[in-house]
């Protein structure tokens, strides 16, 4: 499977992938970007099976990369890893195609919970 | 919703232990403000207008940064840092938004390692800390409030 990370946070993104590990998905590849905006470009250039973005990024958040993707006619399997966990973020989040949100901080049996539910 | 000193600590602690891996310790003392000059904030608007800044040594700074990037504290750029540092933040405020009147927008993280800079922010509302110990170093969350009509700050303590 192929994971793109999209978060402007080199630390998270560097957790994010221990984290994968700790949750079993240690043999995927896995691609990174900082905003939206290079994950868009990400996401077409390389075609991932999974997208794990952020939800407040300059340039594009994830929100609206979600509604780029979509509008796109792209249906990868798109969820957010995001310090937003406010009922109705979540429920934007539903309403535009995102899978899951995982809310931070997180744990490798947060990951598994989530991403073992869609995957 | 009411937000209370345990949704603080809880949730200080949760980042703490499950990102960071350190030891923290709730009911720190009172430090002064050049002990933790190096400082992120978020701010947050809408039904709730304020600001969360968290405040740490530059030691204890290095020792997110390494624990987050995996290296060695002494190692710690001051790019790296300050993206440490603003990514504590935004989980810390961003909990914490959650837990307030909405809906409101966060902002992304800003990181200062100046203490004028965070004292003016203190300063410019109605402000609560909840000072903590995080790996045997002062760790300090404060919640600047802008009041409302009503004067109402959403926090019991």
């Amino acid at each position: 499977m192929k994971i793109l990370i999209v978060d402007d946070s080199k630390a998270m993104r560097m957790i994010v992938r221990r984290t994968l590990r700790q949750a079993g998905f240690e043999d995927h590849e896995v691609e990174e970007a900082e905003n939206g905006s290079t994950g868009l470009d990400k996401i077409i250039e390389w075609k991932p099976d999974l997208v794990l973005s952020d939800w407040n990024m300059p340039e594009m958040t994830g929100i609206e990369l979600l509604h780029a993707v979509r509008g796109a006619g792209n249906q990868v399997l798109f969820g957010f890893v995001t310090s937003e966990r406010a009922t109705d973020m979540q429920e934007t989040a539903a309403a535009a195609g995102a899978a899951f949100l995982i809310t931070k901080p997180f744990d490798g049996d947060t990951f598994k919970a989530a991403l073992g539910a869609v995957v | 919703m009411q937000l209370t000193s345990d949704d603080i600590s809880t949730l200080t602690l949760q980042v703490c232990e499950s990102i960071l891996g350190l030891p923290i310790e709730t009911d720190g003392p009172s430090v002064d403000s050049h002990e933790v000059p190096v400082s992120g904030t978020v701010w947050i608007t809408g039904a709730w207008d304020g600001a969360v800044a968290i405040r740490c040594s530059r030691g204890l700074a290095r020792t997110v940064s390494g624990a987050m990037f995996d290296t060695r504290p002494d190692d710690a750029s001051s790019d790296e840092i300050d993206d440490a540092i603003g990514e504590i933040a935004n989980m810390i405020g961003g909990n914490i938004k959650s837990l307030l009147p909405g809906p409101s927008k966060l902002s992304l993280p800003s990181v200062a390692h100046d203490e004028l800079v965070a004292d003016r922010q203190t300063q410019s509302g109605q402000s609560t800390t909840w000072n903590f110990v995080v790996n045997g170093e002062p760790f300090a969350v404060t919640m600047i409030v802008k009041s409302g009509p009503d004067g109402d700050d959403s926090s019991e303590d």
